[in-house]
């Protein structure tokens, strides 16, 4: 077995890991969950889902991979194949780089219109268009929804060119050189105009004199003001048990894969929960200060509603541009926050992709160079699938396979997997092992009990009330239904070719062995 | 803002900068194992 890679510093961990999870959801989702579920009273579900289900599962994720790294297994494939002997086990951990690179292929995408909306911003392209109605028809036509802009989808393909092109040549200088570099780089800018935002943003006051209420505390209170009715309401803890899933980024594969370049005696407790909190800091703190309280400060109470209701993307890129045109240094405000928003999202995006390269090298014997180029082409190919089809929904049906039914499901197999499968005692002895500081005996019967529980409450809520809805295509007109198949076909192929792979990987191995003995 | 929006703003903001300082604490204190 070849000596694998390793992460250079714990702060460049901490920061690629937390750059993992720090993505567009933390300034663009989170506000606009909190705002529709309660306010304040939305972040007591929303603490209890840290504590009894990200917390336990990013330990279990964390241990997961150190464990399979010490034995040069760096994917689920490989993983699961340690902690359950039956064959079964090695094509469960397929979903393990399905999944992330599922969501690669439509969030680069997406990830490039940050790119290119961080230029428009500094050129100022959009400067004339002054209400949020404007904006979104430069989206749609930046999308290639309409000719109103842009003719066709020529700039958005060449950002999603560049945006690619980025992700490959930082996963080409690997680990230590690529992924952690642009952690230890990134992170901090993004930091920095976070920062420097949230302080524009609360000195702005009260814009228009003429409306005092409509100021930057009360939009602040759209978000904390605490509506206790709420508590009552299931769909509010499944807001925030989703919210909480899906910016902590376990369920993917990503996190194992991550920690398997970790040494064996690394700390995992406290590192891991490190980087956890940094993105709870990022979303709450800095998330939660900037899109919506800026938004009711210049739009008021009921267009802030209506624009959180129309989505995160309503929110980050048809009103914020809006608003940055109307306070001085504009161009320059609005270039930190799409620049801000394309580091989360490459940060996220380079750790979404690196699964499927190292299970490429790990398991099949690529060389580096071989594993990006095969992971680079995937991604750029199955990307024309949500581009072209974006209209038709493709991007959304993918979404709701990978994104939501596929991270819950994932979630808990691995768990079940790990925590009953493996034995809790050996799974806590796992998390354990060169803990700087143990981890509170509470969180192992958490992770034997509530988690599980919490996990499969969320899979069975998410696919009883959306499930049926997306396998039917409801509401789906029929010349959208192309793309929508052609989505589903594209990660049902996906599938079987890594099933493939896998089975040809250990029949190698097997064969390596035997050859051995 | 209702001042209970600031006592929920106040509690989160004060437990996720404490958490977080300490962490860092931490990780600053003890390097990755060669």
């Amino acid at each position: 077995m070849s000596s694998r890679e390793t992460w250079g510093t714990r702060v460049g961990l901490v920061l690629a890991m937390a750059g993992n999870a720090v993505g567009l959801g933390n300034f663009l989702r989170f506000p606009v969950q909190a705002t529709q579920n309660g306010g304040g009273a939305f972040m007591i579900p929303y603490f209890c889902a840290l504590i009894f289900l990200a917390v336990p599962l990013m330990w279990c994720e964390w241990a997961m991979g150190r464990m399979g790294g010490e034995k040069g297994h760096g994917t689920t494939p490989g993983i699961f194949d340690m902690l359950w002997k039956h064959p079964l086990a090695k094509y469960l951990g397929a979903l393990g780089i399905l999944l992330p690179v599922g969501v690669a292929i439509y969030y680069v995408y997406l990830e490039s219109w940050t790119l290119a909306y961080s230029f428009f911003a500094l050129r100022g392209t959009f400067h004339d268009l002054a209400e949020v109605s404007m904006m979104k028809d430069f989206l749609a036509s930046y999308q290639g929804l309409n000719q109103q802009y842009f003719h066709g989808i020529g700039t958005a393909y060449m950002f999603f060119l560049a945006t690619i092109s980025i992700n490959v040549y930082i996963l080409y200088h690997g680990i230590r050189g690529g992924i952690e570099k642009l952690a230890n780089i990134g992170m901090p800018i993004l930091f920095v105009f976070a920062a420097l935002l949230v302080a524009r943003v609360f000195t702005l006051g009260a814009p228009d004199p003429s409306v005092p209420d409509n100021n930057v505390w009360n939009g602040l209170g759209f978000i904390w003001n605490p509506d206790f009715s709420q508590l009552g309401n299931s769909k509010v803890w499944l807001a925030a048990a989703g919210q909480i899933f899906f910016t902590t980024s376990v369920g993917f594969g990503a996190i194992q894969c991550y920690a398997s370049y970790l040494k064996k005696k690394d700390d995992v407790v406290v590192t891991g929960l490190s980087t956890t909190m940094t993105n709870e800091f990022v979303e709450v703190i800095m998330g939660g200060s900037l899109a919506i309280p800026v938004a009711f400060a210049f739009f008021g109470r009921d267009l802030t509603l209506q624009i959180a209701q129309g989505g995160s993307f309503n929110l980050g890129f048809a009103a914020m541009p809006v608003v940055f045109e109307r306070i001085p240094f504009g161009e320059l405000l609005g270039f930190m926050w799409f620049a801000l928003l394309f580091i989360a999202g490459i940060t996220s995006s380079v750790a979404l992709l690196q699964p499927l390269i190292t299970f490429l090298k790990d398991e099949l014997g690529l060389s580096h160079n071989k594993a990006v180029a095969a992971t680079g082409i995937l991604c750029f190919v199955a990307a024309h699938i949500p581009i072209l089809g974006l209209k038709s929904g493709a991007l959304d049906e993918m979404d709701f396979w990978v994104g939501t039914f596929g991270v819950a499901l994932f979630a808990l197999v691995e768990t079940l997997l790990f925590v009953w499968v493996f034995s809790p005692d050996k799974a806590w002895e796992e998390i354990e092992q060169g803990a700087q500081v143990k981890a509170p005996r509470f969180f192992y019967y958490v992770l034997k009990y509530v988690t599980p529980v919490y996990l499969l409450v969320l899979f069975l809520a998410w696919t009883i009330q959306q499930g049926p809805g997306v396998l039917r295509m409801d509401g789906v007109a029929p010349e959208d239904m192309a793309w929508r198949w052609a989505a589903r076909f594209l990660l049902l192929g996906m599938l079987g070719g890594l099933c493939f792979l896998i089975h040809k990987a250990w029949a190698r191995q097997n064969r390596h062995k035997e050859a051995a003995a | 803002m209702m001042p209970a929006g600031w006592f929920f703003l106040a509690v989160c903001w004060g437990v996720i900068i404490a958490v977080t300082l300490w962490c860092f604490y931490k990780v600053l204190a003890a390097p990755l194992k060669s």
